[in-house]
């Protein structure tokens, strides 16, 4: 409303006071001199205590005009710290609701309004991690605006500044974890509401396991949906010329479709997959690339798969055997052969298989990779330990010499550690002994209580990295499975500190996090549904610094009536 | 039409006004023979005092009997008596008689009946009356009289005035005596509700006359109905003012007249000047029986 309305209105009502006052009767009298006197000595006495109040009163009018020009915060009513808004930016945020029409981020920007609107008048609001204080009106009109400003940083962990109270909005999917000082009143407004969706979670080349095989894609598709039945999908994966394949799938609910799709036949260049739902709520899992690099043609023997921001210069492996023989056709020698990220640069053979003493100076080389034994003391390179022998420590293991050996399964993995994105180890049987582990490693694959993968990050002093296989590639099914390459090729970046291989293929493909895809994988509440039929009402503007000034200039108003309205006792 | 029913007096109290006489401190050197005594000792017919002769002086007023029996020439001094020039400023504004009717002329009939009195007086003890009514300005000024015969021609002046306008004290005193009159006994006869009155009575003090003051005074001009907002109109300037009714402010009213009434008693006592205040209510008697205590008149005969 112009703000030239409230005021012609007020105007108009303290006209109207004014004018409808009662008439006063006439009455001559002989001379008004002694009344005129009377006044004057009442007034001398009134006009101090007048004064006084019409000081005060203009004092206050002056002070109200003057918060209201200022917006000074301290005065106002809901003065003093900022109420933060901390909106999710998880790209779930951007998933519709069920009528199509909106997102959750412009549920939460509609809950925020709401919260703005209803906050107490002259309070302030901050937005994300950003600490400038913003009235009411400002911040209404930002949450009014393109709602990509609201989770454009991205920042899943935002230092929320100080503030009173702190007003989360997240579909609690998404890892969003804001900073808030200890103490704040914390509240989360959840802007779930469930919805279909199905998505590709992964679509990523597979080294082969030997040679023979030729390349290949995992393309794994996961449905969610909340009370609806099968989930119909169409499938579509096309290279540069043409769609290759189509598919019309009907998945349950949860279920993850899996497909190894034979990448020989597909031109080079990238490979994109692609899925369509009926009311997809979540669009941004529907497509998936592969920049499949390596491949120079349809027939290609060798393997030649390599992500695109893979370095470009292979690293040097410098493998240290406890025997000619015993490396020489083992599955470790042929993924290390297959793998093009990595060139063997020297196989050695170990003097003693207990303690293997290194040339000096050893091969230029960016890994060394120890084959059934290890080294006294630890190599000055990142190392990779292949079974090392069990009374020797290698790799943050302890010896475990008298220690038997029993066969079981992988029960336990970090799926999250880079060395295993795209490896699959659980439920793989694996021959280990039982050892410690040094405290500053970890284990990344378990069976029961035995390690049997470790790794070790640097010490704070510096140092390199290890990695350590503790049981027998050779007995191991994980030897026929292309997962030991993709664990040799995600070593060899890690242990020299490239970027791994998982974290440039997200970045390429465009493939979300799994939990992405669950879009209603949450603990929060969902929004009741007859709670979303009243986004649209129009919120209540709170008092701005318009309205003080409006009400200042009332009182002003009645002041000047009431001082020019003429003597009165 | 002159309304002579407002100076009925009674036989009876013409002859008590005889026995009085206005009474003065000092009569100025000059004017005829009169009733009060001069100021200064001259040919008069009572024995005053004596003084030694000093080379000028008359001898035929030299005492020989005295002489010859302390052999010194001593002069004998009589006591002078003149007559005394009396101005009556009768106030004739609107506010005298605020209202038509007899009952809203009180002021103005008792402030008359008091000016004809006075004249009687005056007249009657030989003193020189001169009659200036007066609201904005001088009205026809009437005198110097003299002699009680001139008494009916006063009674009949002040029976033909009539009231208009607003106060002017000051003005009046300027007009009046801006031609140089004999030093005498001014009696201002005023309800004294004007903003005019303190300038009027100051510029009299340089004058160096006798000064007599009368406040006629209606109990009526401090009643107003006040149940309820009330405009005030002034009779003489037609000004309102606004008035939020309090019946409780009669009472200030009255209190602040009174101050009124005082703080003008004051400034006359302050300059030897008399001051009496005539209510309308009162009646003759008392208002002679408070000049007598305050000097105004006083037992001649």
């Amino acid at each position: 409303m112009p703000f030239w309305i409230p005021l012609g209105v007020a105007a108009l009502l303290v006209l109207a006071i004014y004018l409808i006052r009662p008439t006063a009767q006439a009455l001559p009298v002989a001379s008004t001199v002694l009344w005129r006197r009377l006044l004057a000595a009442r007034k001398r006495r009134r006009d101090r205590l007048r004064w006084l109040l019409s000081l005060l009163l203009a004092t206050t009018v002056a002070g109200l005009l003057s918060v209201a020009a200022s917006r000074a915060p301290w005065l106002q009513p809901g003065g003093g710290d900022p109420i933060a808004l901390a909106f999710d930016p998880s790209p779930t945020m951007q998933a519709s609701l069920p009528d199509g029409d909106s997102s959750r981020i412009e549920l939460a920007a509609a809950e925020a309004r709401r919260i703005v609107s209803e906050a107490e008048a002259g309070s302030r609001f901050t937005v994300n991690a950003d600490p400038t204080p913003l009235t009411s009106a400002e911040v209404l009109a930002l949450l009014s605006g393109p709602l990509e400003t609201l989770s454009s940083a991205g920042d899943t962990e935002p230092a929320i500044p100080t503030a009173r109270r702190v007003q989360v909005f997240t579909d609690g999917i998404g890892p969003f974890t804001p900073i808030i000082d200890p103490g704040t009143e914390t509240e989360t407004v959840s802007v779930l509401v469930p919805a279909r969706n199905a998505g590709i979670v992964r679509f990523a080349t597979r080294p082969p396991a030997t040679l023979a095989t030729g390349p290949e894609a995992l393309l794994e598709i996961l449905a969610t949906d909340p009370d609806d039945g099968p989930v119909p999908v169409e499938l579509t994966v096309a290279d540069s010329e043409t769609i290759r394949i189509r598919r019309q799938l009907e998945l349950e609910p949860g279920d993850r479709f899996t497909a190894l799709i034979d990448l020989g036949s597909f031109a080079p260049g990238p490979v994109t997959a692609r899925i369509a739902t009926p009311r997809d709520a979540f669009p941004l899992d529907n497509r998936a690339s592969l920049i499949d690099a390596g491949r120079a043609g349809t027939a290609s023997t060798r393997l030649g798969v390599r992500h695109a921001r893979a370095r470009a210069e292979p690293r040097r492996v410098l493998v240290v055997a406890r025997s000619p023989g015993s490396f020489a056709g083992s599955a470790a020698a042929l993924a290390l052969e297959a793998d093009t990220s990595v060139d063997v640069v020297a196989v050695r053979t170990a003097a003693d298989a207990e303690d293997p003493p290194l040339e000096e100076p050893l091969p230029l080389a960016d890994i060394v990779t120890f084959h059934r034994t290890a080294p006294a003391i630890s190599p000055a390179m990142p190392a990779l330990y292949l079974d090392p022998p069990q009374a020797v420590a290698a790799g943050g293991l302890s010896h475990a010499a008298e220690t038997p050996l029993s066969q079981r399964r992988i029960d336990r993995t970090d799926a999250s550690h880079p060395l295993l994105e795209g490896v699959s180890l659980l439920d793989l049987p694996v021959v280990v002994a039982a050892r410690e582990l040094d405290p500053r490693c970890t284990a990344l694959a378990s069976a029961g209580d035995r390690t049997a993968i470790a790794v070790c990050d640097p010490p704070p002093d510096g140092g390199p990295r290890s990695l350590t296989v503790a049981f027998d590639l050779d007995h191991s099914s994980l030897a026929q499975r292309p997962d030991l390459a993709a664990l040799f090729q995600n070593a060899a970046a890690w242990l020299t500190e490239t970027p791994a291989i998982a974290g440039d293929l997200t970045a390429d493909t465009g493939l979300q996090d799994e939990r992405a895809t669950l879009i209603n994988a949450s603990t929060l509440e969902p929004v009741p549904t007859n709670h979303l039929a009243n986004l649209d009402s129009p919120n209540r503007r709170p008092w701005s610094w318009r309205t003080l000034a409006l009400a200042g200039l009332l009182l002003a108003s009645f002041e000047a009536v009431t001082f020019f309205r003429g003597l009165t006792l | 039409m002159a309304d002579h029913s407002v100076f009925a007096f009674e036989p009876a109290f013409l002859a008590r006004l005889e026995r009085l006489r206005l009474l003065t401190r000092r009569v100025p050197a000059g004017g005829f023979k009169g009733e009060h005594r001069a100021s200064h000792l001259g040919s008069g017919l009572e024995f005053a005092d004596y003084r030694p002769y000093v080379e000028g002086d008359d001898v035929r007023h030299l005492d020989w009997r005295a002489y010859l029996r302390f052999d010194r020439l001593l002069l004998r001094m009589f006591e002078e008596h003149g007559d005394l020039a009396v101005y009556i400023l009768l106030d004739c504004s609107h506010s005298m008689a605020p209202t038509p009717g007899p009952g809203g002329r009180r002021k103005f009939d008792a402030a008359r009946r008091i000016a004809a009195a006075l004249t009687y007086i005056a007249l009657a003890t030989l003193d020189r009356v001169t009659l200036a009514p007066y609201s904005g300005h001088v009205h026809q000024v009437l005198g110097p009289l003299h002699g009680s015969r001139q008494v009916w021609r006063a009674l009949d002046y002040l029976a033909n005035l009539d009231t208009g306008g607003e106060t002017h004290l000051d003005r009046t005193v300027r007009e009046v005596f801006a031609a140089g009159r004999r030093r005498g006994l001014v009696i201002v006869i005023s309800d004294l509700l004007s903003d005019t009155t303190e300038g009027g009575l100051d510029l009299l003090l340089p004058l160096r006359h006798d000064v007599a003051v009368i406040q006629v005074t209606d109990h009526r001009d401090l009643e107003a109905p006040l149940d309820r907002d009330t405009t005030l109109v002034d009779s003489e300037t037609g000004d309102s003012l606004r008035i939020h009714g309090a019946p409780k402010l009669l009472h200030r009213l009255e209190r602040e007249a009174e101050a009124h009434r005082e703080e003008i008693r004051a400034r006359c006592t302050a300059r030897g000047w008399s001051f009496i205040h005539a209510p309308v209510e009162a009646s003759f008697e008392e208002l002679a029986l408070g000049a007598l205590r305050r000097g105004l008149l006083s037992r001649g005969r």
